[in-house]
């Protein structure tokens, strides 16, 4: 009865970051093309890496928190980075806060900068139909099979084997901050303190290097980034809070009931 | 300049900008497998964990988004006392077949003490992609089948995971199943 059929494209998992980064091109482009393309694809995300991570003490963001460079001499993108985290700093009432642990972490905007720009990139190529997921972090763009928008699921946060939410279309940024996969994290950069209240936050539009920091932003404020959240414009959200319930913007993007 | 368009639904309160329901802590309740399956449904709410929430309805959002908040209708029913009167009958339940993307699922719940205990779901053999899918990722999706569509997912955002969460993780068995 089920007649299935390979699709064409390209899946591809490899570690960047310190993460999983699963990579889907689903344009039947031939073997080869898809094949530049995801090396780029992860070349670029390992050149992020050594050039952002805090974790490697030669990386530009180290060198320039020691003060062994100035911002003058940091490159173009590290300073579109520090810019818009600046923004976001602002736009988020202070909870996106890159120095919230003490030392300079651009990290909660860069993941899902690096992710978008690689996604920019992709459609920039004539790929126009990908999904890339960096540890969680989502960009979808045009179909995952002919006449289907990508269907992304929202891990339910209790249970790593389920989604809470399902959605679909063909143009998403879809991050997720939350409590449950690496402990309480997330600080309040106000109150110094690890937050609590929401435990997970997904926040769903079009750039997903805002996209991960209101939902970072949305975890450090509590309970309170309920409302906050709810007021964010041109982004939807989906929450879970720490007593069990479960939270929506009325236009989520959800894939319409089987 | 800043918009509100978020419904209010439910019990939520007034104040709220945002469409809330109760998630659920036990993932085994039949009114999902009943979805899945078709035929195991009609079963009430048996779910042995209420929460006293006023809000929560019988399905956990984990089934759907829009099941989650669709239901306000339900309120009350988890002040319903354990077993016994959950409408449920001890035994094993094989629910219709589904034909899902890749292939047909059949859901089985185990109900026991008045309580779903167990779900498992089976996908074919036969097609190269659904013998993958039973090799891989059938540990992993099973609940998913019970969650209408999600087998047909293409990937999951969550919180950061580290490399050994990913091991586990339903992203993984994704990969797997696509590999």
């Amino acid at each position: 009865m089920p007649s299935v059929t390979r699709l064409p494209g390209l899946r591809r998992v490899e570690q960047v970051m310190g993460m999983p980064v699963s990579l889907h091109l689903s344009d039947p482009l031939p073997a080869h093309t898809l094949d530049r393309l995801a090396a780029q694809v992860f070349a670029w995300l390992h050149e992020v890496d050594r050039r952002f991570s805090t974790f490697r003490h030669d990386s530009e963001v180290n060198r320039l928190a020691r003060g062994e460079t100035s911002l003058a001499d940091c490159s173009a993108d590290l300073r579109l980075v520090l810019d818009a985290c600046a923004d976001l700093w602002r736009d988020t009432e202070g909870y996106f806060d890159v120095y919230a642990t003490g030392a300079l972490d651009p990290s909660g905007f860069v993941k899902g900068w690096a992710v978008q720009v690689a996604s920019d990139r992709l459609l920039a190529a004539g790929c126009p139909n990908h999904c890339l997921n960096a540890g969680g972090d989502v960009r979808v763009r045009g179909h995952q099979a002919p006449g289907q928008p990508w269907r992304i699921g929202v891990r339910h946060p209790r249970q790593a084997d389920r989604v809470c939410w399902v959605l679909e279309g063909t143009d998403l940024a879809v991050a997720t901050s939350g409590t449950y996969e690496r402990g309480h994290h997330v600080v309040d950069p106000h109150r110094g303190t690890a937050a609590a209240g929401l435990c997970s936050v997904t926040v769903v539009g079009t750039d997903l290097g805002r996209a991960d920091a209101y939902a970072t932003a949305g975890v450090a404020m509590g309970r309170a980034g309920l409302t906050w959240l709810a007021d964010l414009v041109g982004y939807r959200v989906a929450v879970v809070a720490d007593d069990g319930t479960a939270w929506r913007s009325d236009d989520l993007p959800l894939a319409p009931p089987a | 300049m800043r918009r509100a368009v978020f419904a209010v639904l439910g019990t939520v309160a007034g104040t709220s900008l945002l469409v809330g329901a109760k998630l659920g802590t036990n993932p085994l309740t039949a009114p999902q497998a009943a979805a899945a399956t078709g035929d195991v449904g009609a079963a009430g709410d048996p779910t042995a964990t209420p929460t006293g929430s006023a809000s929560r309805g019988p399905t956990p959002p984990a089934a759907h988004g829009g099941s989650a908040s669709a239901r306000p209708s339900r309120t009350g029913t988890s002040a319903n006392p354990p077993t016994k009167t959950t409408g449920l009958t001890n035994g094993t339940f094989a629910g219709r077949a589904v034909t899902e993307k890749y292939g047909t699922v059949k859901v089985t719940i185990t109900v026991s003490g008045g309580r779903v205990t167990d779900v498992s779901a089976t996908y074919p053999t036969s097609p190269e992609t659904s013998a993958k899918i039973n090799a891989n990722a059938v540990p992993k999706l099973r609940q998913e089948a019970l969650a209408a569509q999600s087998a047909a997912i293409a990937t999951v955002s969550g919180a950061t995971y580290t490399s050994t969460a990913y091991k586990t993780s339903l992203q993984s068995a994704l990969d797997a199943a696509h590999a």
